[in-house]
């Protein structure tokens, strides 16, 4: 992964090493980002899930009181979240070290996670379409991973 | 997708994008955060806490999911996908013209593989 990444390890003080890894996109910050998405994913679909246990399809001004109520009592609403807080904390961390023009586009990986998960585990087809979508994302990635690495720290 | 539906949605990506540009404005003034240790990442959270545009962020963030849930509650969200790469170029813009990030060839060229790699992804 060296190639990919730039330096992450060293014997020095967290702190020198923070200083210079700043602005890079080293293994452990990518590997935060992708853990975000995965997070998100999660915690969007937890809260489709509340919305559909509210039992009511069609929101109107008339029952959005009781809508709203029922959703913000349910436990899918609620564990989605308590997903979105533990969230937050993992992406202002990510932000904190890189651009947002690097992180942003990086989160972009989840689409591939989701197409490989959907192969593995539910045995979903995956077709020549997002065979290359997903080569197209993996060529993406490393050229904002190679714009994050070479000019050193960002503003 | 109604059209009502289309600029639920609309809403609901641009209060994303705000968020991101938030964050980002207010984490710019602070020591980048580190896991190594429990006190260092501690101080990092309070300082995180108690900075103007993250609250700004989180209060935009807010709007942003109470619209999605109505979104949601509407159902049929594949054709959401397509909306959701004009949110790459616009944090490209936003980070360039209002974060002033260096925003060079590769960034650009790697921007542009991923919008055309999710397109792709998600024809079926």
């Amino acid at each position: 992964m060296r190639w990919f990444f730039s330096g992450d390890s060293g014997s020095d003080g967290a702190y020198r090493h923070m200083k210079k890894t700043k602005g890079k996109l080293t293994l452990t910050v990518f590997i935060l980002i992708v853990l975000t998405d995965i997070i998100e994913s999660f915690a969007e679909l937890f809260w489709k899930k509340g919305t559909l246990a509210t039992g009511i399809d069609n929101v109107t001004v008339a029952n959005s009181a009781e809508f709203m109520s029922r959703l913000l009592t349910g436990s899918g609403f609620l564990t989605g979240l308590s997903l979105y807080v533990v969230n937050f904390f993992l992406w202002v961390t990510v932000l904190s070290r890189v651009d947002l023009s690097v992180a942003f586009p990086t989160g972009s990986t989840s689409y591939i996670i989701v197409a490989l998960l959907s192969m593995i585990f539910l045995g979903e087809h995956i077709s020549l379409y997002r065979w290359s979508g997903i080569i197209c994302i993996i060529v993406g990635i490393y050229f904002i991973s190679k714009s994050a690495n070479a000019e050193g720290p960002a503003a | 997708m109604t059209l009502k539906v289309f600029i639920l949605v609309l809403i609901a990506e641009a209060c994303s994008a705000g968020t991101h540009i938030l964050f980002k404005h207010g984490v710019n003034t602070l020591e980048p955060g580190s896991m190594r240790s429990m006190r260092g990442y501690l101080r990092f959270v309070g300082s995180v806490l108690t900075n103007l545009s993250v609250w700004a962020g989180l209060l935009v963030v807010a709007c942003g999911m109470a619209v999605w849930l109505l979104v949601l509650a509407h159902a049929e969200l594949s054709l959401a996908f397509p909306l959701d790469s004009i949110q790459y170029i616009f944090i490209l813009l936003a980070s360039s013209l209002l974060l002033k990030e260096r925003i060079n060839r590769d960034r650009i060229a790697g921007t542009f593989f991923i919008i055309v790699g999710i397109v792709l992804v998600s024809l079926k």
